[in-house]
């Protein structure tokens, strides 16, 4: 347990910083695929085996798809950032590591603030079935209210990357669309919708 | 180490690299990744508290925060599309006429 804690541990730790130091975005990409797979193995070793499940389905399937799938569409795969090393960047890591220096310390100060924490029951398991009794009992309204935030996100999302992006007011509606996309006769310029 | 203290370090870790990563980076996509990094880093803290504490309630809350990433994910990238559409980059200066 500890050995494996600890070759993970180290293994997640240069994956994340290859996704923030990476010149290129797929490799940025890629080693964040990386990450979330060695997290997910973290879960598991913590015995969240619903949550290491969900985190190779939803993050490293799902959304890591989309991010590879946007990448590819705008074409920044060849795209190379030079390394930034100017003064503001070497002042946020800096801040950054004053951060983690002061998480660090907090954390190994505050494991006698929660010493009283023994697992009162040892059957405890983050399996589907445990979790999904609480989350369907206890939790159903936080479960619906997220299923609502996923119908917004999914039609905001569909608006938003829509070509013709301007706003359906009055008069923008389905009848002026159709009689927009009517044919026009040459000689009479379109309206341009974008703004450049 | 123990356990919890470990995944807490490790967890504090990630979660500073994507602020480093958000702060330094110009690039809409790789910041939108660092956004993520720090997600992650949030979500091994709960688990290892919620084995530490004997509980399911953090997992649950982990199984939000998915719900709420993917969320994000669809909106930030769909944001991300439009911008690329108006300005033909997604280097984040670029899309600042809105700032004074």
């Amino acid at each position: 347990m500890h050995v494996a804690m600890y070759i993970f541990g180290i293994l997640t730790f240069v994956s994340a910083c290859g996704v923030v130091f990476s010149r290129k975005s797929l490799h940025s990409a890629l080693s964040l695929v990386a990450t979330l797979f060695l997290v997910a193995v973290h879960f598991a070793l913590l015995e969240a085996d619903f949550l290491a499940t969900l985190q190779v389905l939803i993050y490293a399937g799902a959304i890591m798809v989309l991010v590879v799938f946007v990448i590819m569409l705008l074409g920044l795969d060849e795209q190379v950032e030079n390394p930034v090393l100017k003064l503001p960047a070497l002042f946020a890591a800096l801040l950054c590591g004053i951060f983690a220096g002061v998480f660090v310390y907090v954390f190994s100060k505050a494991s006698i603030l929660f010493v009283v924490a023994e697992p009162s029951s040892p059957t405890v398991l983050g399996d589907a079935h445990s979790v999904a009794r609480l989350l369907f009992t206890e939790y159903i309204f936080p479960f619906e209210v997220v299923g609502v935030l996923l119908l917004a996100a999914v039609i905001g999302a569909a608006l938003l990357a829509r070509e013709d992006k301007r706003p359906l007011l009055p008069g923008r509606g389905l009848k002026a669309k159709r009689k927009e996309f009517a044919p026009v006769p040459d000689d009479e310029p379109r309206a341009e919708s974008r703004g450049e | 180490m123990e356990v919890v203290t470990f995944y807490l370090v490790l967890g504090a870790m990630l979660f500073s690299l994507g602020t480093l990563g958000v702060l330094i980076r110009k690039n809409a996509i790789v910041m939108f990744m660092c956004i993520e990094l720090m997600l992650n880093g949030v979500n091994l803290t709960f688990v290892a508290l919620a084995r530490h504490m004997g509980g399911l309630e953090a997992q649950v809350f982990v199984f939000f925060v998915f719900a709420v990433a993917a969320a994000e994910a669809a909106v930030g990238l769909a944001i991300i599309l439009a911008v690329f559409r108006n300005y033909r980059s997604i280097e984040v200066d670029n899309a600042s006429r809105l700032a004074g």
